[in-house]
């Protein structure tokens, strides 16, 4: 533990070393333009650098035909091999009202050490270059703006390239879409390119495009490109645009938007001094290509064949079957691949030449891309079950297409394959499975005589053997009278079950209604004492009863000890003419004297002691 | 001796009750077997006429299953599918019901919408036994809240399982209503039904509707029925061309 703390006053004693003589390190400013010649209608970049301090003042710098944009400032610490340095950074923006010699003087920079000052920079600011025709019509919002393109000079363009303007009715033209942004332009795309115009429709374009970079002109610009494919819909000439919003980071205080770039420096082209010196603000754009007129022509109608399913490119059919050596009743998987160029949605499967002694099933189709948005194949599998035994090849399938280059129709027929269809014994092939013995779990294979009975449908699961309960109607659960009978008394029972456990907690909580309770309880069974004692004429049994239960009713009403209750407590509380009282006293003398009542007594006070007791 | 002589009175007619019932019973396990039996020998009109007979005197899912089969194979998807939803509605997990359902539909292009989540869930249980799972889950909560079975049980352990009730009752009433919303749906039977814009006869037709495809009925008037189908498409469609899957 020791040895760590004094291992760490170490170190911070070898900081403070070398941190010391950086402190009184020579404190110098330089100043350096990016450029030493720029054009009228441009700007370069000063750089105003203090070496050895961490913070400084600039005084602004007023110099005839110059104007000076401060772009922020940067603090930076280096320890390189163990000596410390610090700098702070200036960049200004210098912009000429006028072509001409400029001398930009010392500046003079203020910090803890004192003034220093700078050297001072010549440089020639020469006749502007070609102005950028940026065709900044509004499109009405008066946010967005249009820009419309062509021209390479500009911040974005859009630029639309068909592999050919004159197509078919259906056919495929893939089409090459590019946005051109400056180098030095930060923008965000708000959408995908969207097609303008009508006749024409624009396969769904990748969310992400293909970047690149590209010289055009003088500028270089990033390049975003999507390739896609136009299809014709509708017969005739038509223009049609493509669109693109986008969001552009602008410099607030330029004219015009300027690349980065033109600075020259690569060191200040690092997005982090764009992002740190720069104040942009952003711009909603639209960004459109120039229209172009492209023409839908319609497709012959002679030579069309029937089999022509709307299929126009360059095609190739590769047919295969297997198995090749079956029996009746054998299925055969049909392969045909159809590959090449073209519009390969309207691809249908080819048809077969002879459908004699086959029975055909619906084909399965998948479409493999190739790269390119026309280019590819389209595999259908077909199954194709043998009916006949005398069958000796799969018959030809055919396909045909439309040729745009030749502007013809074409017919691709595929060979027949041959087969080699082998004999079954008619024992294997058509001993039908008893039915009782084919009964399995309430199922039944239909397999009687298969070749005299041509399904439909063969592919549904067999009958059902066992017909099974029967109901009279297919009416609900909840319709059926027994389940409602059912729902009534449950909800009875829930209902009760509610109100018996709602009365014992209302018991449970109210002390006034169990003693009620107890009350009612005692006198019952001190009722039957007394009543068992009237009948067998013992009086003393009789007012020992009556006492107890005087005592219990008074004990349990005023909350004591039902034993401790005498005859004066009776006295205190109760009325003197009280008949209690008197049953009470009549209790104490015989147990004291042995005094006894006769039976008329007894009875009178039994009745009095009752009425007394239940009025309580 | 009175007695035993009534006794046996008594005991000869329920003994001519019990035979004359299985005599009844063997007599439709004959006719079912002969359906049956027609339909391999693919006699499809014999197997529907003898289903058919069979079904005005009772249902059951297989009777209907059966049927069902027999109309797709004579080439009746409307009435094929009529039957399968009927049979499936008795029993709903019966997974030969619903895969020549699938089969069909897929045959005749009769694609159904893509089911959301919700309908999904909905589907996983046929209306009765949502009605059974929703009764189970009210007995359940009205047990614990109501009957405290053991004293052991803890009241936070009742209030859990009246809690996790109270979610299986929410469920089921769910899929009650979902169930319940397509209780009254319709197949078209029809084969070349038409949907008029008004309920008439002269009425121009809208379009067409394929045989097989559910439909939910909005209204009648006079022969005619305001019909929804399952893509949203209405019209007024023939009372004759469809038929109610409940009846």
């Amino acid at each position: 533990m020791k040895n760590k703390k004094s291992f760490q006053y170490l170190l911070a004693l070898l900081f403070l070393l070398t941190i010391i003589p950086s402190l009184h390190a020579e404190v110098t400013a330089t100043a350096s333009l990016s450029v030493k010649s720029f054009p009228v209608d441009r700007m370069a970049k000063l750089i105003v650098t203090l070496q050895g301090q961490r913070s400084a003042t600039i005084d602004m710098l007023v110099v005839d035909g110059l104007r000076f944009h401060p772009r922020g400032q940067s603090a930076r610490m280096d320890y390189v091999n163990g000596a410390y340095s610090s700098s702070v950074t200036s960049l200004f923006h210098v912009e000429a009202s006028h072509e001409g010699s400029f001398t930009i003087p010392p500046i003079t920079i203020k910090s803890k050490e004192g003034m220093v000052t700078t050297l001072p920079i010549h440089f020639e600011v020469v006749k502007a270059t070609a102005q950028p025709t940026v065709q900044s019509s509004s499109s009405g919002s008066g946010v967005t703006t249009r820009l419309r393109t062509g021209d390479a000079a500009e911040v974005a363009f859009l630029r639309v390239t068909p592999t050919k303007t004159s197509s078919y009715s259906g056919e495929v033209v893939p089409v090459q879409i590019q946005i051109y942004f400056r180098d030095g332009i930060q923008a965000n795309l708000n959408s995908l390119p969207q097609l303008r115009g009508e006749g024409f429709v624009l396969q769904q374009l990748r969310r992400e495009p293909h970047r690149s970079r590209e010289m055009v002109g003088n500028s270089s610009y990033s390049v975003l490109t999507w390739v896609s494919a136009l299809s014709g819909i509708k017969e005739g000439t038509h223009t049609l645009s493509m669109e693109l919003d986008a969001t552009l980071l602008l410099r607030q205080q330029q004219r015009v938007q300027r690349p980065r770039g033109m600075f020259g420096d690569p060191f200040f082209d690092d997005s982090f001094f764009n992002s740190f010196f720069g104040s942009y603000r952003e711009k909603e754009v639209k960004v459109a290509s120039p229209k172009l007129e492209m023409t839908v022509l319609s497709l012959p109608e002679t030579g069309k064949p029937d089999t022509f399913s709307g299929a126009i490119g360059d095609f190739r059919l590769q047919v295969k079957a297997i198995p090749l050596e079956i029996s009746k009743g054998d299925p055969v998987t049909l392969t045909m691949t159809v590959s090449g160029v073209g519009n390969f949605d309207r691809v249908q499967v080819p048809q077969l030449q002879k459908q004699k002694g086959w029975k055909s099933y619906s084909p399965s189709s998948e479409f493999l891309k190739d790269g390119n948005v026309n280019r590819g194949k389209k595999v259908f599998e077909q199954a194709l079950v043998a009916k006949e035994s005398n069958l000796t090849e799969v018959p030809a399938v055919a396909f045909s297409y439309f040729d745009p280059e030749s502007g013809t129709y074409k017919e691709l027929v595929s060979a027949p394959i041959p087969i080699d269809m082998q004999e079954v014994e008619v024992a294997e092939q058509s001993v039908p499975v008893p039915r009782q013995a084919a009964i399995s779990s309430g199922k039944e294979a239909v397999q009687t005589a298969p070749e005299k009975v041509e399904q439909l449908l063969p592919g549904l699961a067999p009958l059902q053997l066992d017909a099974g309960q029967m109901n009279k109607q297919l009416e609900p659960l909840f319709a059926k009278k027994w389940f409602q009978v059912f729902c009534a008394v449950l909800l009875l029972a829930i209902c009760g079950a509610l109100f018996i456990t709602i009365r014992k907690a209302r018991f449970a909580g109210n002390p006034q209604l169990q003693r009620q309770k107890s009350m009612k309880q005692l006198l019952e069974k001190r009722e039957r004492e007394i009543e068992e004692h009237l009948q067998a004429a013992d009086s003393r049994g009789f007012l020992v009863s009556s006492r107890t239960a005087i005592q219990e009713q008074l004990g349990l009403l005023w909350n004591t000890e039902a034993a401790a209750i005498t005859l004066a407590d009776l006295q205190k509380r109760l009325p003197q003419d009280s008949v209690l009282c008197t049953i009470f006293n009549a209790a104490d003398e015989s147990a004291y004297s042995g005094q006894e009542l006769d039976e008329q007594q007894m009875l009178e006070f039994a009745t009095s002691l009752k009425k007394e007791l239940t009025n309580l | 001796m009175i007695h035993s002589k009534g006794y046996w009175q008594i005991f000869s007619l329920f003994g001519i009750f019990l035979l004359l019932g299985s005599f009844s019973v063997q007599a439709a396990d004959n006719r079912f077997k002969k359906a049956t039996i027609a339909y391999n020998d693919g006699e499809y009109q014999l197997a529907i006429e003898g289903f058919e007979s069979l079904a005005r005197d009772g249902l059951s899912s297989a009777l209907l299953y059966n049927l069902a089969n027999s109309y797709a194979q004579n080439g009746q998807t409307g009435m094929a599918i009529l039957n399968y939803e009927r049979a499936a509605r008795l029993a709903p997990g019966d997974s030969d019901i619903r895969g020549n359902l699938e089969l069909l539909r897929k045959e005749r292009t009769l694609f159904q919408e893509e089911q959301t989540v919700s309908q999904r869930f909905i589907r996983l249980l046929g209306l009765d036994l949502w009605t059974i799972l929703a009764t189970a889950g009210f007995i359940l909560f009205a047990t614990c809240l109501l009957f405290p079975v053991t004293p052991r049980l803890k009241t936070t352990t009742r209030r859990l399982v009246a809690a996790a009730s109270v979610l299986v009752i929410m469920a089921s009433v769910m899929g009650i209503a979902g169930q319940y919303h397509h209780y009254h749906d319709a197949v078209v039977v029809g084969g070349d039904a038409k949907l008029r814009l008004s309920p008439f006869a002269s009425a121009a037709a809208s379009g067409s509707i394929q045989e097989g495809r559910l439909l939910t009925p909005v209204k009648v008037h006079n022969n005619y029925t305001l019909i929804k189908d399952e893509s949203g498409r209405s019209g007024w469609l023939d009372n004759d061309e469809f038929m109610f899957i409940a009846y």
